[in-house]
């Protein structure tokens, strides 16, 4: 399929791409378009601005498209590119969840209280990615303050899956998400406080990587819970999530959660598959679990062991505590961001009010054990991972539930969906979301990567080396 | 029974401390989601954990 897009630099062209393909380029091959002269940023801009026009409707992916911004950026980036001095991210189409800051533009964290809410500033990663002259589409969809797991939100509306629009993207960065598997963008930014990112990514057959904790500055970011609270990336493939990290990560000294990283962290390493010690966890993460995810996921780890990884199955009993330290920690750090809200109560969507209510009367001594408890935890963790590079596990342990039946917080689906991704929130370990398969129906299953923590760029060349020798990433959704 | 009622009774307490007022439906999920979290926190509460300071993440086990 030809098609022809005027360019506001004053000349029509026609460029010979296939027009799903440039949608779901890497950002390598972006890159590769436009120092070869096939395609400039205004023109694909172009491009993504229709796609989104023609596609947002369906899926609610995005709550806000900067039309003049966007066009701005494309020919800022083009000049750049021509002088020579752009980077990796130069040009590429981002979207950020609605919870991160852009200067004179509405966080409204997908809520009716905050819909009046302009930033005065712009947040790091905003900044990270104005400097390297990426290209901002807009804001995406997302859970109400980003509290939960499936993607329902009533106030925005709810966003839906592209794989089957009937079904929930997963949460909270769902729009984020879908806007990624639908190729409405090639970078999306999402935060992951319980799986966040990941969930989304798992039910959207895309890529979500949470970054070890402190590694990507979270100011200008709205909190849930700082203990927890992560920044990521979602892409198609972990070597655009390795391209986004290189640069957003680092420290901050305006983030008291930033961590100091060493300028070599994302250097290359080789992956010497057969040192790379991988471990699934045969108790708690395979418990209760749908029979489609754990086929998949076990076939993915006989895989890893076709390919020379050591691989070994093993127990980690303390493990089964991590989902109650996780709420017992997150409950009432989010109901203490959100004591001047709640005068509004009224204005909360029921699945969020309805679940943030369940956390009034937490005493300071159980918020306290909670926190000694996580740290108890983390202990433990570290002495698994001192004799393991790898924790292989299914992301998510449901299938991607109905919309119509999603609307009680207290479903099982709500309840379960992030029983594992929670675990590595409270360790603050790296943790990535790859597709693994599509089930009967359909739907894309997750396969959860998670390293030692700080050794993120472990985890994604381990990722990177998967999906070189798979194509579960390649799939996409028809729109 | 009785321990239920008068855990509803300090929740709807809670709730008017807030200011906050809901439908039927929702107050019934919402103390649903409480009771979760009480059971949650009774729990926690019960574990020795007292070596351990907060939110502690590293660890130098070389030693061990």
């Amino acid at each position: 399929m030809m098609i022809t897009v005027n360019s506001n630099q004053g000349k029509g062209c026609l460029i010979s791409v296939m027009s799903n393909e440039i949608f779901y380029k890497s950002i390598n091959e972006l890159n590769k378009l436009y120092i070869n002269k096939e395609l400039s940023v205004i023109e694909a801009r172009d491009l993504f601005l229709n796609h989104i026009k023609k596609n947002n409707k369906k899926i609610n992916a995005y709550l806000d498209v900067y039309d003049k911004d966007s066009k701005l950026d494309a020919r800022k980036a083009d000049e750049i590119i021509k002088n020579e001095s752009s980077n990796k991210l130069t040009g590429v189409f981002v979207g950020l969840k609605d919870l991160v800051d852009i200067k004179d533009r509405i966080t409204s964290a997908g809520s009716k209280i905050l819909d009046n809410n302009y930033a005065k500033k712009n947040s790091k990663i905003t900044d990270d990615f104005k400097n390297s002259n990426s290209v901002i589409l807009g804001k995406t969809n997302l859970v109400e303050f980003a509290f939960g797991t499936l993607g329902i939100n009533s106030s925005t509306p709810t966003c839906r899956n592209p794989w089957d629009k009937d079904r929930v993207p997963g949460g909270s960065s769902s729009g984020s998400a879908a806007a990624v598997s639908a190729g409405l963008c090639t970078i999306a930014i999402g935060t992951d406080t319980g799986g966040s990112v990941r969930m989304p990514a798992s039910l959207c057959g895309i890529t979500g990587f949470k970054p070890s904790y402190g590694v990507v500055s979270r100011r200008g970011v709205l909190d849930l819970s700082w203990s927890m609270d992560h920044v990521g990336p979602m892409t198609r493939s972990a070597e655009d999530c390795l391209e986004v990290m290189k640069i957003i990560s680092g420290f901050d000294v305006n983030d008291k959660y930033s961590f100091n990283t060493k300028s070599n962290f994302f250097e290359k390493k080789k992956v010497v598959r057969e040192n790379i010690k991988i471990a699934i966890p045969r108790n708690y993460f395979f418990d209760d679990i749908d029979n489609e995810i754990k086929e998949s996921i076990l076939d993915a780890a006989i895989k890893f062991d076709e390919l020379g990884y050591q691989v070994e199955e093993i127990e980690i009993p303390f493990v089964e505590e991590g989902r109650k330290i996780n709420v017992g920690v997150l409950l009432p750090e989010a109901l203490s961001i959100h004591e001047n809200y709640l005068k509004q109560s009224n204005k909360y969507t029921k699945t969020v009010i309805n679940r943030l209510l369940g956390g009034l009367g937490v005493s300071s001594e159980e918020y306290l054990a909670a926190s000694r408890k996580m740290s108890k935890f983390n202990y433990e963790m570290t002495k698994v991972m001192n004799n393991y590079d790898i924790l292989l596990t299914p992301t998510v342990p449901v299938k991607t539930p109905l919309i119509k039946d999603s609307e009680s917080p207290n479903t099982i689906e709500a309840n379960s969906m992030g029983k594992f991704t929670g675990v590595f929130n409270l360790t603050g370990q790296p943790s990535i979301s790859v597709p693994a398969g599509l089930t009967k129906d359909k739907m894309p299953i997750g396969l959860m990567l998670s390293g030692k923590l700080m050794d993120d760029r472990k985890v994604l060349d381990i990722a990177i080396d998967w999906q070189n020798e798979t194509d579960f990433h390649l799939e996409k959704p028809s729109l | 029974m009785r321990k239920d009622i008068t855990s509803k009774e300090y929740f709807l307490k809670l709730l008017n401390e807030k200011n906050i007022t809901l439908s039927k439906e929702d107050l019934e999920q919402s103390y649903l989601s409480y009771r979760n979290f009480r059971r949650n926190y009774s729990e926690i509460m019960n574990d020795d954990y007292s070596k351990f300071e907060p939110r502690q993440r590293m660890f130098d086990i070389s030693d061990e």
